[in-house]
């Protein structure tokens, strides 16, 4: 899948991942390839993401939003 | 005739001038394009803050939404403008465009406006103009963070949700180009998402190395979302984060339109130095070359006289 984070200030990350745990305000929560379209805010916690050619990636965020679409995760993160 | 001694004086310090000119203007240059960057970088976050409204809009009755705070539009009674100018002068008419255009803003208003003064210049002219000024920031740095802009956002947001106010409109000044900016005004509460789509979309300047960002891609609709906790709860923290937005990009451009501004001013002022350095230069010399043939007539004269 697609994966964009995006805070305001810059990009985070752009490019194929193969899955992202995000801390949603009903708990974690772990999106993996042909996950139903969601939209969901997060609280403050750590954004994981992993993918296949380079070690995974946590991102600290204190709240932001997360949309799940066809093939395509965009998180807004503060 | 001014003598040669003033004449090099002033040459001396008019080129003291232009160095400090040029310098000012390279300076600048360099700011515009590091704070023209920092514009940009919002861009993916405002356009699909944007996309996840408009995918929510569909999970929202017309009722829910309008009765979200920061969506619903009021009678207004009681108005808040937002001035953004810089913290320094030096930058030609920058500030003088965006405060003429509040002044005039203050004058067909309806209903009573107060001021929000964001950079020193407007705190300054609205305290000499003996108006009332409700509240002011400054010392926004040259590379704009949005946790400068937050408190800014934060207190437009509680002033509309409390209802000391029932409208926001800000007067910033857009960029299009190093040569062109805009003074634009602005209504930023109620929050419309056309106003904010046209926010996002002049955030690419018109012309220059960016323009070509203007295009917009669109992605597949989803139409059935799931939301949680619910599409309400949502909405209510998404707003805000919009505002956050508008307010940030706001002041974003007003600060790349600062530094072109005051690069183009320079750039002016060095021409200037210049031009007077010449003609001061062509004056110096005429003197010193009727002094020259003043001693010579005087030094033949007394020669004569003295073979006479």
């Amino acid at each position: 899948m697609k994966l964009f984070i995006y805070s305001l200030e810059k990009t985070l990350f752009e490019g194929e991942a193969e899955a992202v745990q995000v801390p949603s305000v009903d708990g974690e929560l772990g999106i993996l390839n042909g996950h139903i379209p969601l939209i969901t805010a997060l609280k403050t916690g750590t954004v994981r993401v992993a993918h296949a050619d380079a070690a995974p990636l946590a991102i600290p965020v204190s709240g932001g939003y997360l949309e799940v679409g066809k093939n395509r995760v965009v998180l807004l993160v503060r | 005739m001014p003598s040669t001694l003033s004449l090099k004086k002033k040459i001396r310090s008019t080129r003291n001038i232009a160095q400090i000119t040029r310098a000012m203007e390279a300076v600048s240059a360099v700011k515009m394009r590091r704070s023209e960057e920092v514009a940009l970088r919002s861009r993916p976050y405002a356009l699909a803050a944007l996309e996840m409204l408009r995918n929510l809009r569909g999970a929202l009755s017309d009722e829910a939404i309008s009765h979200t705070p920061l969506l619903e539009a009021r009678e207004v009674k009681r108005e808040l403008l937002i001035v953004v100018t810089s913290d320094k002068g030096l930058a030609g008419a920058f500030n003088a465009n965006v405060l003429r255009r509040a002044e005039a803003f203050l004058k067909d208003a309806s209903a009573p406006v107060e001021i929000v003064a964001v950079g020193k210049r407007a705190r300054d002219y609205f305290a000499r103009a003996k108006a009332h000024v409700t509240a002011e920031f400054f010392g926004v740095g040259d590379y704009v963070e949005a946790k400068e802009t937050k408190p800014i956002a934060d207190f437009l947001i509680e002033q509309f949700v409390s209802r000391k106010t029932d409208r926001v409109v800000v007067v910033y000044t857009n960029f299009l180009s190093a040569l062109k900016q805009e003074v634009l005004v602005r209504t930023l509460l109620p929050l419309s998402v056309s106003t904010l789509r046209e926010m996002v979309e002049s955030i690419v300047p018109s012309y220059g190395r960016y323009s070509e960002l203007r295009s917009v891609k669109g992605s597949e609709p989803v139409t059935e979302y799931l939301l949680e906790p619910s599409a309400e709860h949502i909405l209510r923290e998404l707003v805000p984060a919009l505002v956050e937005i508008e307010v940030y990009d706001c002041i974003v451009e007003a600060n790349v339109s600062e530094h072109a501004a005051r690069m183009v001013a320079m750039k002016n002022a060095s021409k200037n130095a210049g031009d007077l350095i010449g003609s001061l230069t062509r004056i110096y010399n005429r003197v010193r070359q009727a002094q020259i043939t003043k001693e010579l007539t005087e030094i033949s004269a007394g020669a004569e006289a003295l073979a006479g």
